[in-house]
């Protein structure tokens, strides 16, 4: 086993030594400077200005440093930072006050704050997420980073929601873009990319404590972070967190057994090293226990047995970042690993990733920036047989990826303001293509077009174009599965060799509009026309011996569109006073092609998404010490799920009695005994949901 | 309002290829709809906050008499550096004065030009620089403000910085000030935050 490891470092570190060298090439290659582009201010324009300034002057200091000034920023669209309302795709921030004052504990759940998310609860401790639909329990389309770390597992290219976690108070914000973004973050990026992005160390110095009591959900959560110096512009924070998380009910009001639990530690060190060059090294590592019923086959008979039994969780992940400022564009090199082992139902499954990426930005010249750069991740992968209905074939596979990404953003016309930070460019073209080549199926390329436009500084709008891809994941070539459908029905599934990926290609237009910091509205427009998309095809039936069995194996036999609307708007009512509110319509047409014999109906995979989701939130400050904050989320049915449609309303009552003492009492889903969000999925499914009831909650948060 | 929840609802009982349609018209009714919104409100920006404040310093200071040659000198704020104000910092001070002083902004490049200033703003592009600037104008009774980081600690006088929440606030070094013989006001001190240096 050591040896194996030690192979596998060898591996990564060959990598990464030469891309290394490669960095050092380009910091030594000549970079020239960029031409200031100044214009004169219109008149008018320069009357608006003084009479605001003339406003900001008769305000005495202490009113002066209570005005927020205009900076929405956002990474993950252009893989660098800009401007919220400059981000031609569909982009949405949920920021650490957004998730403070609903009062969320885990990722998952503040995903609920974003517009075409779709977020359904299955089990206590498992999440069915997608973003503009084709939802399911293991929804293959999101690309999930922590810090630039890829979370989604390449064995379903789902999510483990409940290994993922940190500090909640650490996150500074989250990113939700909407729609492909392949063309610079590679595969999985199709329907959704969602980038966590942690606070520096330097952000959290100083000891917190905070604790959190309630019951219908978490029963408990304790977390523990020390953040301290180590030298100058050297920071480094460490943290604990136990994290205990209730029963959810069955459809009775019973327990339904799926009670959790995670602990786990982390640490970050931020060092500024010099103007130029800034390093990051942070890591995590986890262990815990989830609780499942699972319907499973009996060995040799038509009988399902009740199960409920323990999973088993743990791993661990490591992170080095290098950010090297050149004089017109950075350089960033990035490696990690992640481990981590699962005992659950079927498999013990065993999985790491190294990867490094490279990339380099360089603006020429006002008019022009590029991005490019290159990757390489290697998985490698242990399974094995924990039932005897099903199994991995091999039980060992280990699989490279080579990826490889260009941009480049051409500012077509400016505008005549010299002073607006904010779109001070007319109309901005942005042309991408990311190419990998991986072990499932080759070569692939991912490209995308897009257009902004800022005629004003209170609105733009943007239309892009793009392609992306989901690549085959190792369950689909290799999984087998063996079980009764009815009692007098057998089935036989098993991995197909020769599939394609999933392919979809988008088409988005978004408008944006707003008014100071005061009003934001955000909105926009898809069409998402999919190719190729998994089907399960009967193959043969066995007639004897006796019981019949049907033979299924996975296809790409599926094409459908889907389409919809999304609308976000946040309101500075008063001073103390502010109202979110998101909005999102989406229809699904998948057509299975003539040739499918496809077991799962078109219908089926349609009515897993809603059709109609809201939310409105209201943040209302009610004196220096007090906050009052409520949450009203709407989600549609869905037939597939039999799922009827919920309306949940969490309200929160923060006080800060000290500057370093805060308390939270808070209800989630007040007015409503218990909803199921997300149903038990195909016929032949082993999952037994539970249901999500009321809960209150006590948090109480102490820095020293 | 009302017109456009019919529309929406219709686009509901349509079949989709008219639905999508439907959807694009109720998308770019709702936004033009905005686009003939009162847009009277202006964005804030961060340096014109910034800008507001380096006059307001100019009155919560007392220079020593020796700040000036003339009886009739202007009072000079200068930016050393990569100018961040644009037009604001001059708009601010436009027909302004401040003891009788007619205040002016001056873009200097060279730091032998500050000695004649009596508020100097550096620059974040001068980062690399500001050891040089600030034992240079130590010798003369210039108030030094600027948001480079460290900047109180580094030896400057006033330094700007950003809350979470995107609110200009300052940090004061009071024995910085002392040593050129200036007077921070009361009230001023009582609202920034004090830096002592070690």
């Amino acid at each position: 086993m050591v040896n194996v490891m030690m192979k596998k470092f060898n591996i990564y570190f060959l990598g990464w030594l030469q891309l290394f060298l490669l960095s050092l090439v380009l910091v030594a290659s000549p970079v020239c400077s960029g031409a200031v582009d100044s214009s004169a201010l219109s008149a008018e324009k320069l009357k608006k200005r003084a009479a605001l300034l003339k406003r900001l002057k008769k305000l005495n200091l202490k009113e002066l440093g209570t005005i927020q000034f205009f900076n929405p920023e956002a990474t993950s669209a252009a893989r660098t930072k800009r401007n919220l309302l400059d981000t031609a795709g569909a982009l949405f921030v949920i920021s650490s006050e957004d998730i403070r004052r609903a009062g969320i504990t885990s990722i998952p759940e503040a995903l609920r704050l974003a517009p075409g998310v779709q977020v359904g609860r299955v089990y206590a401790d498992r999440w069915a997420i997608s973003a503009r639909g084709l939802n399911n329990l293991n929804s293959s389309k999101l690309l999930v980073m922590i810090d630039g770390r890829t979370i989604y597992t390449t064995r379903n290219a789902s999510v483990h929601w409940n290994v993922q976690d940190i500090l909640i108070e650490d996150i500074d914000r989250i990113e939700v873009i909407r729609g492909p973004g392949a063309s610079l973050w590679g595969a999985n990026a199709v329907n959704g990319i969602i980038n966590i992005i942690t606070k520096k160390a330097k952000q959290t110095q100083g000891n917190l404590l905070t604790t959190r009591l309630g019951i219908g959900e978490e029963t408990a959560i304790v977390g523990v972070q020390h953040g301290g110096e180590i030298a100058k512009n050297a920071h480094y924070r460490v943290y604990g967190k136990l994290y205990e998380h209730d029963n959810f009910v069955d459809v009775q009001g019973e327990d339904a057994e799926d009670n959790w639990q995670m602990q786990r530690g982390g640490f970050r060190m931020d060092w500024d090293a010099s103007k130029r060059n800034a390093f990051t090294l942070q890591g995590d590592v986890y262990d815990g226990f989830t609780k499942e019923t699972k319907n499973l086959p009996n060995e040799g008979a038509a009988t399902r047995t009740l199960t409920n039994d323990h999973g088993y969780l743990k791993g661990f992940n490591l992170l080095a970042r290098w950010q090297h400022n050149l004089t017109n564009g950075d350089i960033i090199l990035q490696s990690y690993f992640d481990w981590t082992k699962r005992n659950i139902f079927l498999v013990k499954e065993i999985r790491g990733t190294y990867d490094i990426d490279f990339q380099h930005r360089w603006q020429p010249n006002a008019q022009q920036e590029y991005i490019w750069g290159l990757g390489f991740r290697h998985v490698y992968d242990e399974f094995e047989q924990n039932h005897h209905s099903g199994f991995y074939d091999p039980l060992e596979r280990q699989d490279n990826l080579f990826s490889a990404f260009m941009q480049a953003e051409f500012k077509l016309l400016s505008k005549s303001s010299s002073t607006s930070k904010v779109g001070s460019d007319l109309l901005r073209l942005t042309l991408g293509s990311k190419f990998e080549h991986n072990d499932y199926t080759g070569f692939e390329y991912q490209p995308t077009a897009r257009l902004m436009w800022t005629p004003t500084e209170q609105h733009s709008a943007w239309a892009a174009v793009s392609r992306a891809i989901r690549v085959v994941t190792r369950a689909e070539e290799d999984w087998y599965e063996d079980g009764w459908l009815n009692s007098d029905l057998r089935f036989k599934f098993f991995g197909t060799h020769d599939l394609k990926s999933e392919v979809v290609t988008a088409y988005e237009l978004g408008y944006r509009f707003t008014l100071s910091n005061r009003f934001l509205l955000d909105t926009s427009l898809f069409y998402n026309d999919y190719d190729q998309l998994r089907t399960y095809e009967t193959r043969d039936i066995i007639l004897s011996p006796l019981p019949p069995t049907v033979v299924v194996s996975s296809d790409s036999l599926m094409d459908g569109e889907t389409y919809g609307i999304e609308l976000a708007a946040q309101w500075q009512a008063t001073k103390n006073w502010r109202l979110v509110a998101t909005y999102s319509y989406m229809d699904m047409h998948l057509h299975l092609l003539p040739n499918s014999t496809g077991v799962i109906s078109e219908a089926t995979d349609e009515g897993n998404t809603p059709h109609n989701q809201a939310t409105l939130r209201s943040l209302l400050t009610l004196s220096p010490n007090w906050e009052f904050d409520t949450a009203l989320y709407y989600v549609d049915n869905l037939p597939s799920q039999h799922t009827p449609n919920y309306t949940r309303f969490d309200v929160r009552l923060g006080w800060q009695p000290q500057p370093d003492l805060t308390l939270s009492l808070g209800a989630k889903n007040l007015f409503d005994n218990q909803h199921p969000e997300f149903g038990s999925g195909h016929g032949a499914n082993n999952e037994v949901p539970g249901e999500v009831q009321r809960a209150f909650y006590l948090q109480v948060n102490y820095q020293f | 309002m009302s017109f456009q929840l019919n529309v929406f609802k219709y686009a509901l009982d349509s079949q989709w290829p008219s639905r999508i349609m439907m959807l694009f018209t109720i998308w770019v009714g709702s936004s033009f709809s905005f686009l003939y919104a009162d847009t009277s409100e202006e964005v804030i920006e961060e340096y014109q906050i910034k800008s507001v404040y380096l006059f307001n310093f100019a009155n919560f200071f007392t220079w020593p008499a020796s700040a000036f040659r003339q009886a009739n000198q202007p009072f000079r704020i200068c930016v050393l550096g990569q100018n961040p104000f644009g037009i604001d910092l001059d708009l601010v001070v436009e027909g302004e004065d401040v003891e009788g002083r007619r205040v002016t902004v001056h873009r200097i490049r060279t730091l032998r030009s500050s000695s004649v200033c009596q508020m100097l703003f550096v620059s974040q592009s001068q980062q690399a620089n500001l050891s040089r600037i600030l034992s240079y104008v130590r010798r003369y009774p210039i108030l030094t403000v600027s948001d480079i980081e460290n900047f109180a600690i580094r030896g400057g006088m006033v330094q700007f910085f950003n809350s979470v929440n995107n609110e200009v606030r300052f940090k004061i070094a009071p024995e910085t000030v002392r040593k050129v013989n200036l007077i921070a006001s009361a009230n001023l001190l009582e609202i920034a935050q004090i830096v002592h240096r070690r």
